[in-house]
């Protein structure tokens, strides 16, 4: 087993101070909001969770209470409940149900995502200057074999066409913050690679005719790459703009194993690091997270627990047991703690009028309502103001409301108007958000 | 009929070739574009650049669909993929060019005759006129720094473009070109892209031919390559791969360490090896042969069951009266296991699915899904399932499974036989429904010579070839009925025989 010890090089780049340049360069027009969608399996033990209007906390939610400016800044939806139905089970029908708005398709066996996930609808909606608009990422470390490989991803460009995301927090370091070229060479370099490109774009235009129209379809997510690379290429031509740590961040040195279920802590630590950080450096806009695979059976050693979670608490989970509800409750304030973190990083970066974190929404959801497999009251928090766009610190409790709504929110609350969601185009936003 | 082309094929060195038959049970499927895996993409770079890059750690991971990575529909070029091709692309040509031999001559035609045999084995194809007068710009713009420079930036053109990301099926008359077919031949039976034999074979047209298809393949197949890939496909369809990453719960089961995982790996690849190449090569033998060849890693989850020693994966033949072929090695029935027990919904569906092509409809919404606790020692796993068949809405869809997973359970989540549970004598007793061969069986011995002599396992066999060769989801019309006698060669042969092996449908294309 081996743990690398939490790094302490990423946090000293969040202090407000060392990024003075996000206000100078965004003074006058604000932003574009920012977007983190986070996805948790297994569900959550309802009594623990959801707080009260009147007293606005809970057991499991404790963490992110305690820090009042982040609780000011917290949305709490409840009432969200999934019947649709669909392949597989519920595991794959919240996981890629969730942000898509649509049952599964495929068989018990083999099931899949039905259609382009929130992500890859506001980027195909959205004009983007990041270098890369979204992105995909994921701690999939797991004891457990894989049991569903499209339990992998929850990002979807189309039916079937699924977002794969990287698990390796070194592989996002180099990849987002590799130094700008800025010398002499670099124009000519540009011109280098667009030859190869023009080459590519060639090719790929002769093919594209003579496919069907799926197969054409997937030529376009490829032509589309093509163009954010050739962005990329061309951005570095300049310097990256701020300080040093956004030209060349400390990357963690010491490498861990990404299929190790001991590192999942530490994995996810580094992935929210590492999320926040690109976030503030304006590098991408829209990042998806997964914490595990869909109905994931994390041991959670790292709470001196041991069992298959999935089959010996979550299932278990039915608000009888107790002995099964205080490890379930455990590992819920686990989660919420792993949140909490995330929204006190994004709220120590600078935005215009107050933190990113005001200006950007985190959405914290979950693949089912409860562990066994509970579709009603799938716990939804909401970390940050959107950009005033959103009222916060409170709790959202309306009753019983299909989950295409939370699709329409957020869609309308990113700039893409919508009266629905998915399967339901005209099922209007989440009343009382 | 094509009846007589089963089974004969495997042998057709030493017997008169079979008559080419211009059949197509085989469903066609539409043409397409099928991006390389990341396994496929490691393979040809590899053999680019000369030596082994073992590149697919490093690389996005992506898909499996019914547990085949070359799904076409499911590999795309998204932002991060794309970074990943540029970087593999880039690390490619810079290896080529630091081993540049001098030019004798003019710069540009020695880059071009480099690029072009670069392009025979990084496309499966000759260069077109237009291809190289395209190249030749990028060449241009990359030479400005110097001749390498300039080789060095045509080799990412080709290897960024769709030639080489992608398996190129156009089918222009609704048949594939002869070099297409080369490509279809070799994705299928190396994993990379064809040799110089089999392109030659494709220039000169002979593809068309059924038999010199299945003659290529058989030379193919007799390579190491070969070989290995034909046990990918076949791990593929029986849900072997990454033996390696398989755990169990640490406290009850220390002894299952990644040494033992890796032997049990390299056990079930012999076994395959065997089953395909020796004596019998059906799959009557596949599942019922009692021949193991275990190590003395992997001999103590055999409980006693094996009749003589182990040895370095050498044959050692199991007790018949527990197990019988691929699904009684330990390698198996751990890889089709829960972490702390033995899982034997996990292992009905495992049959239903994989062995029967049938599927299962998923749970009725809101049915309250507990699985049985593993804490309660006061029943055996197979009696903790019982709540399946006592309540209507579980017992519809549990009954296609759990009767089948149940005749497994003499066996843990380790593999070991064990004759009680908890204390309790364990009741292996089993029942096959909705297949050919429908009835109750005692355990392992009773289910494996059902499976051995299902045609309908048979038929899902050759579906699961077709599904390798297609990459895509594929039906299977009835009329497909290999023999009891079809080796897997034999069957995976008359894929490669079929007319809808070439033929592609334009869908709604051009």
């Amino acid at each position: 087993m081996s743990r690398v010890s939490r790094r302490a090089v990423l946090k000293a780049g969040f202090a407000a101070a060392l990024f003075p340049w996000v206000r100078g360069a965004l003074a006058q027009t604000p932003p574009p909001p920012k977007l983190l969608l986070v996805m948790q399996t297994n569900g959550t033990h309802p009594s623990a969770f959801w707080p009260t209007r009147t007293n606005f906390t809970s057991p499991i939610l404790e963490a992110v209470f305690a820090d009042k400016a982040i609780g000011a800044r917290t949305t709490v939806v409840k009432g969200l409940f999934n019947n649709s139905g669909g392949a597989g089970n519920e595991h794959d029908q919240g996981f890629a149900g969730l942000f898509s708005g649509r049952k599964t398709i495929g068989t018990f066996a083999d099931p899949w995502g039905d259609g382009p996930s929130l992500d890859q609808q506001l980027k195909a909606k959205l004009d983007f200057t990041e270098p890369y608009p979204t992105l995909n990422t994921a701690v999939l470390a797991s004891t457990a074999a894989l049991f569903k490989a499209s339990r992998w991803s929850f990002s979807y460009l189309g039916s079937r066409r699924q977002v794969p995301a990287q698990i390796d927090p070194w592989k996002l370091y180099a990849t987002l913050f590799a130094p700008g070229a800025g010398s002499a060479d670099a124009q000519r370099r540009l011109l280098q690679k667009r030859s190869v490109l023009d080459f590519v774009r060639a090719d790929l235009g002769a093919l594209k005719p003579a496919l069907p129209s799926a197969d054409r379809a997937r030529l376009e997510v490829h032509e589309s790459a093509l163009r954010e690379w050739e962005k990329r290429l061309q951005a570095a031509l300049s310097e990256r703009a701020g300080p040093p740590q956004c030209r060349a961040p400390l990357v963690p040195s010491d490498h861990v194993d990404l299929t190790d279920e001991e590192n999942v802590p530490t994995l996810v630590t580094l992935m929210f690091d590492f999320q926040a950080l690109a976030l503030g450096c304006g590098l991408t806009r829209i990042i998806n997270f997964q914490l595990g695979q869909a109905g994931e059976r994390w041991r959670f050693s790292w709470l001196g627990l041991s069992e298959d979670s999935h089959d010996e608490i979550f299932h278990r989970d039915d608000g009888v047991n107790q002995v099964v509800a205080q490890k379930s409750i455990k590992i819920h304030q686990w989660y919420a703690a792993q949140l909490a973190g995330l929204a006190k990083r994004l709220h120590a970066l600078p935005g215009v009028n107050g933190s990113l974190l005001d200006e950007m929404l985190v959405v914290w959801g979950n693949e089912m309502a409860t562990g066994p497999h509970g579709m009603a009251g799938i716990p939804v928090v909401l970390f940050g103001g959107a950009g005033g766009r959103l009222t916060t610190g409170r709790l959202v409790d309306e009753g019983p409301q299909t989950y295409h709504r939370l699709g329409t929110s957020l869609l309308n609350l990113f700039g893409v108007p919508s009266a629905g969601f998915g399967e339901q185009p005209n099922c209007g936003p989440v009343i009382g958000l | 009929m094509r009846l007589g082309v089963w089974g004969s094929l495997l042998v057709a060195a030493c017997r008169p070739a079979p008559e080419p038959v211009p059949v197509a049970e085989l469903p066609e499927v539409p043409r397409q574009l099928r991006r390389l895996s990341n396994a496929e993409l490691d393979e040809v770079a590899s053999e680019l650049a000369g030596r082994p890059l073992k590149l697919a750690e490093g690389l996005l991971r992506e898909p499996r669909v019914e547990g085949f990575e070359n799904d076409a529909q499911s590999l795309l070029v998204t932002d991060l993929k794309l970074d990943d091709f540029v970087a593999v692309a880039e690390q490619v040509s810079a290896e080529v060019v630091s081993a540049l031999a001098p030019c004798g001559g003019e710069p540009e035609g020695c880059a071009l005759a480099l690029v072009g045999d670069f392009v025979l084995r990084a496309w499966g194809r000759p260069l077109s006129e237009d291809e190289r007068g395209r190249l030749a710009v990028v060449y241009r713009a990359g030479a400005l720094d110097g001749h390498p420079e300039g080789v060095r930036l045509a080799l990412q053109a080709v290897m960024l473009s769709p030639h080489f990301l992608y398996q190129v099926e156009l089918a222009g008359d609704g048949r594939l070109s002869g070099v297409e077919i080369a490509s279809a031949l070799s994705f299928l039976f190396t994993g990379g892209r064809p040799d110089a034999k089999l392109l030659n074979a494709a220039l000169a047209g002979r593809l068309d031919d059924p038999q010199e298809r299945v003659n290529q393949a058989q030379r193919l197949l007799d390579t190491d390559r070969g070989r290995l890939r034909l046990r990918q496909t076949l791990s593929a369809w029986l849900e072997l791969d990454e033996m390696e990453q398989v755990s169990k719960a640490p406290e009850k089961y220390a002894a299952f360490t990644v040494q033992v995982r890796r032997a049990m790996a390299k056990e079930l690849d012999v076994y395959l090896d065997d089953a395909v190449w020796g004596a019998s090569g059906t799959l009557a033998g596949l599942f019922s042969s009692t021949r193991a060849f275990p190590h003395p890693l992997t001999a103590p989850f055999y409980s006693g069951d094996l009749l003589g020693p182990p040895g370095d994966f050498t044959p050692v033949v199991m007790d018949p009266a527990h197990r019988r072929g691929v699904l009684g090695l330990v390698g198996f029935l751990a890889h089709h296991a829960a972490m702390d027990h033995s899982a034997p919904v996990q292992r009905g569906l495992f049959v239903r699915t994989r062995l029967f092509c049938q599927d299962v409809a998923p749970p009725p919404p809101s049915v309250l899904l507990n699985p049985p606790s593993q804490g309660d020692p006061t029943r055996t796993n197979r009696q903790k399932y019982a709540d399946h068949s006592l309540r209507p809405e579980c017992a519809g869809c549990h009954a296609q499974m759990d009767p089948i997973g149940f005749g497994l359970e003499h066996f843990d989540t380790v593999g070991r036989y064990q004759e009680t549970d908890n204390g309790y004598p364990v009741d292996a007793s089993g029942e096959l429904s909705n297949t050919d061969v429908d009835g109750r069986f005692e355990g392992l011995p009773g289910l494996a010579p059902r499976l051995a002599e299902s045609a309908q396992v048979r038929r899902c066999f050759v579906k699961n070839l077709w599904r390798a060769a297609a990459g895509r989801y594929v039906g299977l019309p009835r009329s497909v009925q290999p023999p009891k006698d079809a080796s897997m060669i034999s069957m995976l042969l008359d894929v490669v025989y079929s007319e809808g092996f070439v033929r592609r449908t334009p869908g709604d294309g051009r």
